[in-house]
């Protein structure tokens, strides 16, 4: 039914699985033609309650949503997405009309919406979008790796990178993110080192102990 | 229009052409009934749907006439509302015509 989209990139190889809340037939099968024609696995629903209990059932990773529709709008069911605690990122799609009120992006935004796409759809905009998503997620599920599978030294707390090559966490974190480390010390550490310090200086401070009754004796004439 | 003969297939645009048709009449029929008991809610609403539909074929026309009405339905203002009807009828046949030239 579609012509193959013009345009090609590097991140079109990914399909995503994408829920479609639309209740206008005309352009909610139009969108589930090109997105399926561009490989995605598309759910399709025509209100935003309907879409709101198959994401609960089986998440998604991108919602293509129209903003009123019945039930719950669009701004709500990013809402309500948002509310939920997932590990995942959903990547929220949110399809205007022309005539778009600033403070109603506003709420949209406020909502939770990552995107815009504005009515008539075409695929040309479809595609560019679904590119920005899949960045995102994709830089998502490298966060996502980095927080949660650092293979690290149980002992000297130095981190084992993909080379076999151990470095020290700040490296590490330095060189995977960017971030850059101020060294200072915790109030934990502080009183552990302040306490050694002390005993250190208590021994300096205390008076030599006498010789033993032998060594004086020896050492008496 | 000229988007969707680049998106889609001949066939392709006929099947929507075909949907746009089976929806049309029966909302305006229920535009004119929302209308007809000063009920603004389902007559932005009915509106609303039939700009997005008409959007999809670059019916410009059609679609302003029913942003009007859409407007005025949500402020609670009927004074205009069968004028623009009889305006979205017109154009909306109109539109019809031409797409059935397509198929």
């Amino acid at each position: 039914m579609l012509n193959p989209p013009v345009v090609k990139d590097a991140f079109a190889a990914t399909p995503l699985d994408i829920i479609v809340a639309e209740d206008e037939p005309i352009t909610r099968r139009r969108l589930v033609t090109s997105l399926q024609t561009m490989g995605h696995e598309v759910r399709a629903f025509s209100d935003g309650l309907a879409a709101w209990e198959a994401f609960q059932l089986q998440p998604a990773r991108v919602i293509i949503s129209d903003w009123q529709m019945p039930g719950i709008d669009g701004p709500e069911l990013c809402r309500r997405i948002r509310a939920e605690e997932r590990r995942e990122y959903v990547y929220f799609i949110l399809v205007t009309a022309i005539q778009t009120e600033e403070v109603d992006y506003q709420t949209a935004s406020d909502a939770g919406t990552d995107d815009f796409l504005v009515k008539p759809l075409t695929n040309d905009n479809l595609w560019r979008r679904l590119r920005v998503a899949r960045r995102i997620l994709g830089f998502n599920k490298e966060i996502g790796q980095l927080k949660d599978l650092i293979p690290i030294c149980s002992y000297c707390r130095q981190v084992r990178q993909d080379d076999n090559f151990w470095s020290s966490i700040e490296h590490y974190v330095e060189e995977q993110t960017g971030s850059r480390f101020t060294h200072g010390i915790c109030p934990q550490c502080y009183a552990k080192i302040a306490s050694d310090f002390e005993k250190q200086r208590a021994a300096q401070r205390a008076p030599k102990r006498a010789l033993p009754a032998a060594a004086r004796s020896c050492c008496a004439h | 229009m000229l988007q969707l003969h680049h998106e889609f297939s001949k066939e392709g645009v006929c099947e929507l052409v075909q949907m746009f048709k089976d929806e049309g009449s029966p909302a305006l029929h229920r535009m004119g009934a929302a209308a007809e008991i000063r009920d603004g809610e389902a007559l932005r609403r009915e509106a609303h749907a039939l700009r997005g539909a008409a959007a999809n074929f670059g019916a410009k026309p059609l679609n302003d006439l029913c942003q009007q009405i859409e407007n005025e339905a949500r402020a609670g203002d009927f004074s205009h509302t069968t004028g623009l009807l009889q305006q979205v009828h017109e154009e909306y046949f109109r539109v019809e015509r031409a797409l059935e030239t397509e198929c």
